[in-house]
């Protein structure tokens, strides 16, 4: 494989560090993979999950470009003023323009970790070359079936109790301290519960391979079958898949996660799924 | 701002290069050193304002990822600072290959000035070194990871194991050879060296700071170069991350650049 870094796109404001595989490795027909910032994290990706995914992305045959939206990591602002959601979309089409112009596959895996599956979704909505979508830790609401766990078996679990006490001797030791989580500094613009059915059974219909993975560092997210009950009928399309990583903490701090996310994603890319989208956009 | 590709082929690593801008002719380009992983991500932001910065100041600058860090290549398990001390000697050349400057100066944070330093006592020729909260023992520095892992992951429902024999350390691989190396970092046996001027930036004084500065007024007395001491204490600016969101301490960087 090879890592080439740019600056791109209609204003050429853009950077990012493409990585394509060996010729003789090359996926016929599969998606190029778009890796854009988590929260305000640059295009490494905390602990440096996007190098890693695309590493090893790259040694199984796909293309992927690893990039900072406007205004983040090393990317300047786009001239003009944008929401910041159209704005993450302008972006990532400039992206796909420019795998395109690199000789790159004319499709797109396009995965988002937290906020940056807001911006995954937004523009796999609005563009058809998107043939495959992973959200991350990304849309989630609470269930009858969240709530029924919430008032019975969550108060009885074990790592629960650990943590509490964690806490407190934390706090009563003081010392040293990270500067303040993300979810601080920006807001999530997340679709309602209708819209999100009604966007994913568009996808699903237009022949987009979806991933929707939670770990269990979401605290409104309480067990592994909560996205079949968010999106019903949905989550038995061949095209839907799920995942769940209950040791996870939203960043996969861990290395032992980090690894199993990476497992995770590069299954789905070589799965069913993703291949069957590829076939029907071909 | 342009992406630049240097080092050997099975050691490449990515630079992001600044030309100068304005009319301002600077004796020497600027080359920042980053921090360990650890503290990698959170100070992305302020080093590229500071390169930036230094850039609309006029001078030719060049920022990094070490090897087995950020978009540099190598596993993150093979990335460890006897290695970083290296890559800080093939970008000092890199960049004065790109800039056409004759000379390069260093800003280095946290364990980036470190490894500068460690660079300068190695031979490699800096104009002036400025050391930003520098690490001046690696065995406290590492002591001081754990204690913030330890803090950060009372908030997990399941803390990864970030024991010493552990492998792992705030979310990177920390192998015991690169703990021992990093441990062993100590700026006071290896004593930076610049042709000009040793500036150390800070926001709050430590007591290993004030160990630093004997050592190195004793450099100085001895012909060493000259030392300044640049402190920018102002409100939140008490802790690497409050230090990181302040404009005084870049600015206080780059007119010390400039004054040299």
């Amino acid at each position: 494989m090879r890592e080439r870094a740019f600056t791109f796109g209609a204003h050429r404001n853009l950077f990012g560090v493409l990585a394509e595989p060996d010729p003789s490795d090359v996926a016929t027909g599969a998606p190029a993979v778009l890796l854009a910032n988590m929260g305000v994290n640059h295009r490494v990706g905390a602990n440096r999950l996007w190098v890693n995914l695309a590493r090893r992305l790259a040694r199984e045959g796909f293309h992927s470009l690893r990039f900072d939206l406007s205004g983040l990591g090393d990317s300047l602002p786009r001239p003009g003023v944008h929401g910041d959601l159209d704005r993450a979309v302008l972006d990532l089409k400039d992206a796909m323009d420019f795998v395109q112009s690199k000789g790159g596959p004319a499709t797109f895996a396009v995965i988002g970790l937290c906020s940056g599956a807001d911006s995954a979704h937004a523009v796999a909505v609005a563009d058809p070359r998107v043939s495959a979508v992973a959200y991350i830790d990304g849309f989630v609401w609470r269930t009858p079936g969240f709530w029924l766990r919430y008032w019975t078996t969550r108060k009885l679990e074990g790592a629960r109790w650990r943590r509490y006490v964690r806490r407190r001797a934390a706090r009563k030791r003081g010392g040293p301290k990270e500067s303040g989580e993300a979810q601080e500094i920006y807001q999530r613009e997340m679709p309602t519960p209708e819209q999100f059915r009604a966007d994913l059974k568009g996808l699903l219909e237009r022949g987009t391979a979806v991933l929707a993975a939670y770990t269990g560092g979401l605290m409104d997210y309480a067990y592994r079958d909560q996205i079949r009950e968010m999106v019903g009928d949905l989550a038995r399309h061949p095209l839907f898949a799920t995942d769940y990583f209950p040791r996870a903490d939203h960043l996969f701090t861990d290395i032992a996660e980090h690894e199993k996310l990476l497992g995770s994603v590069s299954r789905w890319m070589k799965g069913r799924g993703v291949q069957a989208a590829v076939r029907e956009s071909a | 701002m342009e992406p630049v590709s240097f080092g050997t082929s099975d050691r490449q690593l990515l630079g992001i290069y600044y030309p100068p801008e304005g009319d301002a002719v600077r004796d020497a380009a600027v080359l920042v050193c980053g921090p360990g992983p650890q503290e990698y991500m959170r100070t992305h932001w302020a080093l590229r304002k500071l390169a930036a910065q230094l850039a609309r100041r006029g001078f030719p600058v060049m920022r990094f990822d070490y090897f087995g860090t950020g978009d540099s290549a190598g596993e993150t398990v093979e990335g460890r600072p006897s290695l970083w001390v290296e890559d800080v000697s093939a970008a000092a050349r890199e960049l004065l290959d790109v800039s056409g400057a004759y000379a390069v100066s260093a800003v280095g944070l946290r364990l980036g000035a470190s490894l500068a330093a460690m660079a300068s006592s190695g031979g490699l020729e800096l104009e002036d070194l400025v050391l930003w909260e520098p690490v001046v023992r690696g065995a406290t520095y590492v002591d001081e990871l754990r204690a913030i892992a330890a803090r950060k992951y009372a908030e997990f429902l399941f803390p990864p194991d970030q024991s010493p024999g552990s492998g792992q350390l705030l979310g990177y691989p920390f192998p015991t050879e690169v703990e021992g190396e990093t441990r062993a970092v100590d700026l006071t046996r290896t004593p930076p060296r610049a042709r000009r001027r040793v500036v150390v930036a800070l926001a709050d004084e430590r007591p290993e700071y004030i160990e630093l500065r004997a050592k190195l007024e004793e450099e100085a007395g001895r012909g060493g170069a000259p030392v300044a001491w640049l402190h920018q204490a102002e409100e939140g600016a008490d802790t690497i991350d409050g230090a990181l969101l302040s404009n005084a301490v870049l600015s206080a960087i780059g007119t010390a650049l400039e004054e040299a």
